[in-house]
């Protein structure tokens, strides 16, 4: 995971991976806004008039998705993946109840 | 002991249920009366076949730009008879690799279209679906028809997918939901038709 979120906080993301990212995003809401029903447009028209004050916020979401860039998406991996923002959950089936299971080095993370 | 306490419970509730009732008499408007039902047409669909017998219908539905290739193969689990695995082996062995790409291209050419390939089985049929945007139809008939037709059965993942049918086996027999699953048509069907091979369903 850590070797993962450090190349996206170091490197910059190609045009064709940024293009693919771009394609299933838009593939994916149009899922979400035209499912057999249209629960999902409705939902995102509510969500619009809710916190934005505009449903029409919902024809700017594709507009949205062009204005990302190699360079925006660096920059923000760097300012909100950095080490210091995580906590790390270690599972640890089989543990006594009340054991401490969080080993050292998760939880410096 | 226990009937008395039901029916201490019945009196609870019974005590709590009235002020409600009450309350909601009161403080609710009657409901509005069912408007008409909203005309709804069947989307107009076309059907044909191709030269090589395939039928193909396409149906227009929804209101944006995607489509789903959906292809359909009447032959399952049932065909495979006695050769228990054969069906799940082979639909997991499919995207593996097909018309010389790998399992790893397969899925990476179906996220490029914004989908995912899904191969899936069960005792009469084999599905393998694609959903993307519709400006990538075209290349999602092609790539379907890749998997389905040139599947190269790579030698190589052949044990990584064994391994990985026997573990969800063994999970599948560790929940009780799915060990009911293969016990259920056998009261419904006759066991001949399990397992005899004249009455087993013919690959259309």
């Amino acid at each position: 995971l850590n070797a993962v979120i450090e190349d996206v906080r170091t490197n910059r993301v190609s045009a064709e991976e940024l293009e693919r990212a771009r394609t299933k995003i838009r593939s994916n809401l149009y899922n979400l806004a035209d499912p057999s029903t249209r629960f999902g447009l409705i939902d995102l028209l509510a969500v619009g008039a809710l916190w934005e004050n505009d449903p029409n916020w919902v024809n700017g979401l594709e507009a949205g998705f062009n204005r990302v860039t190699p360079e925006l998406l660096l920059a923000t991996a760097r300012e909100y993946l950095r080490p210091t923002n995580r906590s790390i959950l270690l599972v640890q089936p089989g543990a006594a109840p009340g054991a401490p299971t969080a080993s050292k080095s998760g939880a410096s993370q | 002991m226990i009937r008395r306490a039901i029916a201490a419970t019945l009196t609870a509730t019974a005590l709590i249920s009235a002020p409600i009732a009450l309350a909601s008499a009161q403080s609710y408007p009657a409901r509005p009366a069912l408007g008409a039902p909203k005309p709804f047409a069947v989307p107009a669909s076309e059907t044909y076949r191709l030269p090589n017998g395939m039928q193909v219908t396409l149906i227009p539905y929804g209101q944006v730009p995607k489509a789903v290739v959906s292809l359909r193969i009447y032959a399952g689990g049932l065909n495979a008879g006695e050769r228990t695995g054969l069906t799940a082996m082979t639909t997991n062995l499919l995207s593996e690799g097909a018309a010389g790409r790998t399992g790893a291209q397969i899925a990476e050419a179906a996220a490029a279209m914004g989908g995912n390939l899904g191969v899936g089985g069960d005792l009469h049929e084999t599905t393998l679906s694609l959903g993307v945007l519709s400006e990538f139809a075209d290349d999602a008939v092609r790539l379907v028809a890749d998997v389905a037709r040139r599947p190269d059965f790579p030698a190589t993942e052949l044990e990584r997918v064994r391994s990985s049918v026997l573990r969800n086996i063994a999970v599948a027999r560790s929940q009780p939901a799915q060990r009911r699953r293969p016990r259920l048509p056998r009261p419904i069907m006759a066991p001949p038709t399990l397992t005899g091979a004249s009455t087993r369903p013919k690959p259309r």
